[in-house]
């Protein structure tokens, strides 16, 4: 179970981002991207939440890297946060902890 | 028609797999034999039975460069050879060595594939004991017989000193794994908890980085395309840091360096062992990093490691993926949907008669049933289905060594790569072909100075043709080279013992080569040995129910053909109706079928023969052959297939065409006897057994049956 | 029928007590080793294989194994060979080949012991006494005991390619 739900200005991603799923994954952000690319105006910076990923191994973290770097390379600047404990430990394991700059803890909204 | 490729990178660590395991096999062979001897002398099967497995480790080590495990080998062989051709004595002490040898070869094995340590002292103790048991002499110290100990670049690291000191190192690592890593399976998450261990708390940082950032309509989310970086502190070797990768990642896809440890700036030791590894560009493609703690060698020293905990998961990578299975179990696997896909279409013929509307579910449940049994069954059979590619690879870069070390030049041709086998065809031509290139190569072909004092191109040609004629797969072997010297093989034949005479036929001289213990070679090369390479060759083909034809023409060259059968193989066919009977003719065969027109048959001498653009060809009446009844006699009721029989063309009278299928090949001969006229059988969908005509047999059957035959050719 | 009885047919394989199937072909009633009968099944779906001779009724697919069938009553000109629903196949395992015999009917299973088996007789059967090994008792019916090996594998059955030509 996987899912992204896109407003301007705002991703929020679902479920398990990992291998197998990384082709489905990288179609809901593709859509994601181009939400925020076709917002009028488009948005400065997104705010990618992360609160409910459940999963997260490398296959996954460096799609969501991509994705990040999609964003940043068209001008808006992701903001990822909410990513759970755990998982942030793992992507600090894998050295996706800068990539992702997903901040420790869920951020207070 | 193509040339050889140079293998990639991948293909050779695959190669490099077989070949291992092909050791192991042998190794295990060796053992057994020489194990159950206790003491006896080993009868002549047995002694060229371990032979053999002695020859083809040698010759597989060769092939891959694995050089360090031919020295061992070769003195085996040299021993094994003289007490074969009963020049020295058997000891039971000599079974002792033998077993030892084993050990030491096993351990070697160990070394590439795994990179757990070699002890050289134990290569050479037993080699020398090995040479004077060939010298026969007593303990005579050894004189420099051999090669003085082998200066293999890997084996040189894999001695190396692993220290015991328990300072702590800081390394900077970093892993650009192939962008395939995560489609194969590997869980990078693991590998990398598994090096963080390795650190001291607090000791372990990583870095992703990624190689190239795509767009995400360009990005491919599988592939791999992120380098990580890793410092650690910790009390583990570079060796040890190295083995977490082992089997994930080759070793130019690490870089492990080693800083300046800040405890102890002075003392840090010289020798960095895993870190000069890395950087290397490594000469020896199996060779893996080696593990921490020296181990006792021992039997079975190869597959010590696959039950180890954390062994299963890596080997995933190792493999690329696949395993390695029974091909017993996958022929059973095909019957049992061979059997499924007849209860389907019983099941099917059963519901045919039941009312659509009314069991309307029951008929689309048996239509997905049939669409997924037929899916399964495609699936099924493909599991046994590789191109000859995969063996074909194997030898440009085995010609080129070979060719470099013989002094010769040769072009390397192979034509027919996707030519499709069997899976366990391929595992067992695969020996077979490798012995008759070296052979061709070796004696074959000559120097290029020797070619030009000939008239001949300086460069020689090999080429390796695969095919599937008629129901046969044909794989051919050839050279433009001296051809085969009939006198000089008669001369070492009586001088081996082998019964010849100068009146023999030459096809009877060419078979002489294949006698265990016959050589050509003028003196015992590291490269063909000593004649156990046609004996092989043979009892291996013939063991898949093959066979191997030779021809040659002096001066221009000669050509060994293996011809194996389908009984393994799968076969494209196309079925037809004669009488109530069915058939199955290979589609290889056919040219095309057609409802010959009244004005199109012909008869000459008394046979009807059929006009196809101006060919007349004649017809071969299936009822007839096969003696059965039906109401299509005549040509203008039935359809004519015209089928190839390699030059010779033909027709046959069928009733009707039914369908094209792909037919998995049964063997008549496992229970019953060879049938006349066919290539095997198959079963069909509804579970009843056909013919797979055998094209150029019938073609003969036909001519035996009718003594006169139609000058069909003359009518034209 | 006894751990014991099947020890010693295969210690003994000439006949002695053991397990025999029997079978009957017009009159007579046959017994075979039971060891070497694999499974009993229906006639269908025969593919017949050309030039061969009358008894040779020609290959089935048993599980995706290929196996003749050879109807002994053709073989033996004995009975009437006609085919329906209940012909029975013995399919048997001999020689290491797999092979199914047509016959009258399936009888039973039946143990002997070595006191009920007297040598065969010197005629008398509709089989050739070279591949009978004695007769049986049961019940007072008489039990024509055949070496079934000896009888697939020879060289009149025509089941199997002589050696020298494989």
């Amino acid at each position: 179970m996987q899912q992204t739900t896109s407003t301007p200005g705002k991703v929020v991603l679902t479920g398990a981002w990992t291998m197998d799923q990384a082709v489905e994954g990288l179609s809901f952000l593709a859509l994601a991207l181009q939400d925020q690319l076709e917002a009028t105006p488009p948005p400065t910076s997104t705010e990618v939440d992360l609160s409910q990923v459940r999963e997260l191994d490398a296959c996954g973290c460096q799609l969501l890297a991509v994705f990040l770097e999609n964003l940043k390379g068209n001008g808006i600047l992701p903001v990822p946060h909410g990513l759970a404990p755990a998982l942030f430990d793992t992507t600090r394991l894998l050295g996706f902890a800068g990539l992702l700059g997903a901040q420790d803890g869920p951020k207070e909204t | 028609m193509s040339n050889g490729k140079p293998g990639s990178d991948i293909d050779i660590k695959r190669f490099n797999q077989v070949f291992f395991e092909e050791c192991a096999e042998h190794l295990v062979e060796m053992e057994r034999i020489l194990i159950s001897l206790s003491d006896r002398e080993p009868d002549q099967e047995q002694m060229n039975a371990i032979f053999r497995a002695a020859h083809s480790i040698k010759g597989g080590a060769g092939i891959f460069g694995f050089d360090d495990m031919t020295v061992v080998t070769h003195v085996m062989e040299s021993l094994l050879d003289r007490l074969r051709k009963h020049e020295i004595g058997f000891t039971a002490s000599m079974v002792d060595v033998l077993l030892e040898a084993g050990d030491v070869i096993a351990m070697q094995l160990a070394g590439h594939r795994e990179g757990s340590v070699v002890r050289q002292e134990a290569i050479d103790a037993v080699r020398d004991k090995l040479q004077r048991l060939v010298d026969n002499g007593p303990a005579a110290p050894p004189v420099a017989v051999v090669e003085p100990p082998d200066s293999s670049p890997c084996s040189g690291a894999l001695i190396r000193s692993l220290g015991d000191d328990t300072a702590t190192h800081r390394f900077e690592l970093s892993f650009t794994p192939d962008d395939n890593i995560f489609r194969r399976g590997i869980r990078v998450e693991s590998i990398i908890a598994e090096l963080s261990e390795l650190a001291q708390p607090g000791g372990f940082a990583s870095r992703a980085e990624l190689v190239e950032v795509p767009t995400l309509a360009e990005f491919d989310p599988e592939n791999c395309l992120t380098r990580w970086h890793f410092t650690l502190t910790t009390p583990a070797s570079a060796d040890q840091v190295m083995e977490v990768f082992m089997f994930v990642a080759d070793e130019e896809q690490l870089n492990l360096r080693e800083l300046p440890s800040e405890r102890l700036p002075a003392a840090a030791p010289a020798n960095l062992p895993g870190a000069t590894a890395a950087a290397e560009p490594s000469t020896a493609p199996g060779a893996a990093p080696p593990v921490p703690e020296p181990r006792l060698e021992g039997r079975r020293a190869y597959d010590r490691d696959e039950t180890s905990p954390g062994a299963f998961g890596r080997r995933q990578g190792e493999a690329e993926s696949s395993i390695r299975v029974n091909v017993t179990k996958v022929d059973q696997l095909i019957n049992q949907v061979g059997e499924l896909l007849i209860t389907q279409a019983m099941l099917a013929q059963v519901a045919s008669e039941l009312d659509p509307v009314r069991y309307e579910t029951l008929h689309k449940g048996l239509l997905q049933l049939a669409r997924n049994s037929r899916d399964l069954q495609g699936s099924v059979m493909s599991i046994r289905l590789v191109p000859i590619s995969i063996v074909f690879s194997r030898f440009p870069r085995m010609v080129r060594e070979l060719a470099g070390r013989l002094g010769k030049s040769v072009e390397l041709k192979t034509v027919g790569e996707t030519t499709e086998l069997d899976k366990g065809l391929i595992e067992k031509v695969a020996d077979p072909l490798s012995h008759l290139v070296r052979n061709a190569l070796d004696h074959g072909l000559e120097t290029s100075e020797v070619r030009l004092a000939n008239g001949k191109e300086p460069t020689g040609t090999i080429q390796l043709k695969a095919s599937q004629v008629a129901g046969r797969i044909v794989i051919e072997v050839s050279d433009d080279g001296a051809g085969l010297n009939r006198d000089k093989i008669l001369a070492k034949a009586s001088e081996a013992g082998i019964p010849c005479s100068e009146s023999m036929s030459d096809e009877e001289v060419w078979q002489l080569i294949f006698a265990a213990g016959f050589s050509t070679a003028d003196q015992v090369t590291d490269l063909s040995g000593r004649g156990v390479g046609m004996d092989v060759v043979l009892k291996n083909v013939q063991a898949m129910g093959g066979r191997v034809q030779i021809a040659s023409q002096a001066g221009k060259g000669a050509c060994v053909t293996i011809s194996l059968p389908l009984t393994l193989a799968i076969l494209n066919g196309l079925s037809v109706a004669v009488g109530a009977e069915k058939f199955i003719i290979p589609l290889s065969a056919i040219i095309e079928s057609l409802q010959p027109k009244p004005d199109q048959l012909k008869s000459v001498n008394g046979k009807q023969v059929v006009a196809v653009r101006g060919e007349y060809l004649p017809i071969l009446r299936l009822h007839e052959l096969f003696n059965i009844e039906t109401e299509v006699t005549d040509p203008r009721q039935g359809i004519l297939v015209l089928v190839d029989l390699g030059g010779e063309k033909t027709a046959l009278l069928v009733d009707a065409l039914l369908d094209e299928q792909q037919v998995v090949v049964k063997s008549i001969e496992t229970n019953y006897r060879r049938v006349a006229g066919s290539a095997g059988a198959t079963i069909l969908g509804d579970g009843r057994v056909a013919l797979i005509l055998d094209v150029a047999e019938l073609f003969e059957m036909a001519k035996k049956a009718q003594p006169e035959p139609g000058p069909a050719k003359e009518a034209a | 029928m006894t751990m014991q009885g099947a020890l010693k047919s295969s210690e003994q394989h000439r006949t002695r007590g053991a397990e025999f199937l029997t079978f009957t072909l017009a009159e007579e009633t046959y017994g075979i080793d039971i060891l070497r009968v694999q499974e009993i099944r229906g006639y269908d779906a025969v593919t017949r294989i050309a030039n061969t001779p009358d008894f040779i009724k020609g290959v089935v697919n048993l599980r995706g194994v290929i196996v003749p069938i050879v109807d002994l009553r053709l073989k033996f000109k004995v009975g009437q060979a006609t085919y329906h629903e209940f012909t029975v196949v013995i399919i048997i395992n001999v020689a290491d080949k797999v092979v199914g015999m047509v016959v009258d009917g399936v009888s039973d299973v039946v143990a002997l012991s070595e006191e009920q088996i007297k040598p065969a007789p010197e005629f008398g059967s509709a089989l050739d006494t070279r591949y009978l090994t004695g007769l049986g008792t049961v019940n007072d019916d008489m039990l024509i005991l055949i070496d079934i090996e000896k009888l697939i594998a020879s060289d009149e059955m025509q089941l199997m390619d002589r050696i020298a030509e494989a």
